[in-house]
């Protein structure tokens, strides 16, 4: 389905720590979900009054805990190029304190995208049964029409860029929050999308999201391309081949 | 036997045989539609093409047929840059247009063993002259030349002036083909990559070029195509990669950078040396790589075949079959540890013992010395920044570089310097950059070689300077060595909190608009 041997390549040069924090996140998830914490996010079988009941019940920290588990699994992979930017631009001795400003400043957009993101999950949801059709359905037909969008390249191509990161003092600190911060925002941007499926599958959305999380992973890898309408990002990410761009 | 590559300096001047059947033979390639594989536009787009600029420059006609996308996808805009697969790339190429050519040679009733000639352009003043046969409007019969273009601008007026310092070979001096990554060496051959045309899929922290890549190679790319000094915006086939394999003096250019890759192999190794130095790389994924997509290449009959690094590491095998009239090096190698012992002050007699104890291990990840302060932009002839230096960094650098160090129990050797040019972006590939270190103030930089940190090029920047372009938008970067400078400096007590690094505008009015992110500097440790 797709690119194995690209996957296998990306995935073979990830760094270990990345690998490690990724595989540590997959269980997490894995254990919340029994818990029936992650359900509380995820679960388009329940109606809507049982999914806001048990929102209510599952304390704040926990649901916390649940998007900070989902967003180590899914994304630990595709920040090794920034985090490879920020340790090797910066000195030695400021490499664990750029690493936590530059990771402080991606979570706190994701963290901050989360409530809109379920929002708009919620929203969904009344849509559905509105127009009697599955949630699952309308978020599909949502991750492809963004998927088609010229702004879901803008966002891929955004993902590679590299700043300036200053080497010295506050200067260095906030170049490398910046850095987090833009990153988290571009990555939303990309993901958002297919982020919006596991959150209204029910029992199958942990596959779910290691099948996204391993096109996700393709598409950050391929080059920036010119932003048009159209599949070819999704359609790289699946195909065996990079082909020159046809003129 | 094999075919000879000549030095087109020594064939008989300006019409050679020799260049008056490549002339003709140019000539007829350039009559085949676009849409055969052996045509020199087909040849010319296999290394880049842009179908906007191609029809504006009257390359294809408006609504011409194109080969269809199938083919387009597998034949065009493989060039390899940036990437370890920059030579062996070029070398197939070179060899399936030499096949080519030589198949319309002798059509046209030519000798069966010609074989391409090389520009050799880093002897003599003369050498660095473009070949009077690529000048001329005209060939000995009062036909148009075909190897000569009105887009070949040079200085401005279509003259080219090569300033020394645009064909120095210090890239023969680097003992390992493959790069360490990005900031600090970047090898003879490249950096690690995936099929890289510009660009490598998974890693845009893959900007910088090889060494031989940059210097002489991009260099005399900017040199020779220049730019229309009426519209800095109309540049010459050889300043654009997606125009440049249209002159036909390309692949003159080519076959001596070639030829220097034969060369860098038969430096002489160091006593001490480890069996990796001056070797091609041994890795499968440089010899049967890439694995994202073929090298796909037309024989003279219009079919396909594919070929990987591993069938173009020796010329003289059939499929080649070639040698260069020169190929040893310049001149013999220098102990390259010896030499530099020597520099930090060690005795010549105890540097070659030092030299013999040394534990060879490889280069460690490059460290972050010191950088500038913000973004320079190169908006005057000459621009200079001020690179503050980390304390402890610059004492570990030190510590290296120590006498005590070097002449301890178990030596190692002490670590390299690189300046490391990070991200430059430009509206505009033509343009070359002179860079200095610690140029006294006011100085002439003809007057100071050994400040000379080396010249850079942007062939290619201005794609990669575009957001939805293959790099991303982040510019190319660029890694110089200046182990020697910096020695220097240690040497003679010189080596203080700051460096200074003044960028000499080696193309005027070319430069207003480039900007450089960050100028750094790092160490790398064995």
């Amino acid at each position: 389905m797709v690119d194995r041997a690209l996957l296998i390549a990306l995935v073979r040069r990830q760094p270990r720590a990345l690998l490690a924090a990724s595989l540590f996140g997959w269980i997490a998830l894995t254990v919340l979900d029994r818990m029936l914490i992650l359900p509380a996010i995820c679960g388009a079988s329940v109606a809507s009054a049982d999914i806001a009941l048990t929102l209510a019940v599952t304390p704040p920290g926990a649901l916390m805990l649940a998007w900070l588990a989902m967003l180590l699994a899914m994304m630990s992979p595709l920040l090794a190029g920034p985090i490879a930017h920020v340790r090797l631009r910066s000195l030695k001795r400021r490499r664990f304190r750029a690493l936590v400003m530059f990771l402080a400043g991606y979570g706190a957009v994701w963290l901050a995208a989360a409530p809109v993101l379920l929002a708009l999950v919620d929203a969904l949801r009344l849509l559905a049964q509105a127009v009697a059709l599955p949630a699952l359905v309308l978020a599909v037909l949502v991750m492809l029409i963004w998927q088609a969008a010229p702004a879901k390249q803008i966002s891929l191509n955004r993902c590679h860029r590299l700043p300036r990161l200053s080497a010295f003092g506050v200067a260095a600190d906030c170049d490398c929050l910046r850095y987090g911060a833009a990153t988290g925002v571009w990555c939303v941007g990309t993901c958002w999308g297919f982020m919006v499926l596991p959150l209204v599958a029910d029992s199958m959305h942990l596959p779910l999201m290691a099948v996204l999380a391993m096109i996700a992973l393709i598409e950050r890898a391929r080059r920036a391309r010119p932003a048009r309408w159209g599949f070819s990002a999704l359609a790289s990410a699946l195909d065996r081949k990079t082909p020159a761009r046809a003129t | 036997m094999p075919r000879t590559r000549r030095n087109v300096w020594k064939l008989s001047q300006p019409w050679d045989d020799v260049l008056l059947w490549y002339a003709r033979a140019v000539g007829e390639l350039q009559t085949r539609p676009i849409t055969d594989p052996t045509s020199w536009a087909s040849l010319g787009a296999m290394h880049g093409f842009d179908r906007g600029l191609w029809t504006a420059l009257g390359y294809i006609a408006q609504g011409a047929p194109l080969p269809p996308s199938a083919v387009q996808a597998r034949l065009w805009q493989q060039c390899q840059h940036q990437t370890w697969y920059f030579l062996s790339w070029h070398r197939g190429y070179l060899a399936a247009f030499e096949a080519i050519v030589r198949s319309a040679v002798v059509k046209l009733g030519g000798p069966a063993d010609w074989a391409l000639p090389y520009w050799n352009y880093s002897t003599d003043v003369q050498s660095r002259r473009l070949p009077a046969a690529f000048a001329d409007t005209k060939l000995p019969d009062g036909q148009d030349n075909p190897l000569f273009t009105e887009r070949r601008y040079g200085r401005g007026d279509g003259t080219i002036v090569i300033d020394p310092r645009d064909v120095m070979l210090t890239a023969l001096n680097e003992r390992y083909y493959t790069g360490t990554g990005p900031n600090g060496a970047t090898g003879f051959g490249g950096l690690k990559t995936e099929f890289s045309h510009f660009a490598t899929a998974g890693d845009e922290t893959h900007n910088y070029n090889g060494q031989l890549e940059g210097r002489p190679h991009n260099i005399l790319h900017v040199r020779i195509g220049g730019f229309d000094p009426s519209d800095s915006q109309q540049v010459g086939l050889m300043t654009n990669p997606d125009t440049a394999a249209l002159d036909p003096i390309f692949w003159l250019h080519h076959a001596n950078i070639d030829r220097l890759w034969k060369t860098w192999l038969q430096q002489t190794l160091p006593r001490t040396a480890r069996p990796d130095q001056f070797k091609n790389p041994a890795d499968a994924g440089w010899l049967d790589g890439p694995r994202d997509r073929k090298f796909v290449m037309p024989r003279p009959d219009g079919t396909e075949y594919t070929f990987t690094s591993r069938d173009v590491t020796d010329t003289t095998a059939p499929a080649l079959d070639y040698v260069y009239e020169e190929e040893q090096p310049p001149q013999p190698a220098t102990p390259v540890l010896e030499a530099r012992l020597e520099r930090l002050g060690v005795a010549p007699g105890r540097a070659a013992e030092i030299a013999g104890a040394v534990v060879m291990s490889p280069l460690k990840e490059p460290e972050l010395v010191g950088a500038n302060d913000s973004v320079l932009r190169l908006n005057s002839p000459d621009v200079e920044t001020a690179v503050r230096l980390d304390r402890g960094a610059r004492n570990d650098l030190l510590e290296s570089m120590k006498r005590s160090t070097l002449e301890s129990a178990t030596p190692h050797e002490p670590d390299h310097v690189y300046l490391n040019l990070e991200n430059i972006k430009s509206p505009t590939d033509a343009a070359i950059i002179y860079v200095y270190i610690n140029l006294p103030a006011g100085a002439n930089p003809d007057d100071h070689p050994e400040c000379f940190a080396g010249a850079v090029s942007l062939f290619g920047a201005r794609k990669a300077t575009a957001a939805d372009g293959p790099h991303g938008g982040n510019g190319i970067s660029e890694s110089l060595d200046i182990t020697a400078i910096v020695d220097r400096l240690h040497i003679n007590d010189a080596l203080g909190p700051e460096l200074s690094v003044k960028f000499v505008a080696g193309t005027p009015n070319a430069t207003d608009k480039i900007t450089i992110d960050r100028v750094s500097i790092y160490r790398q440790g064995h």
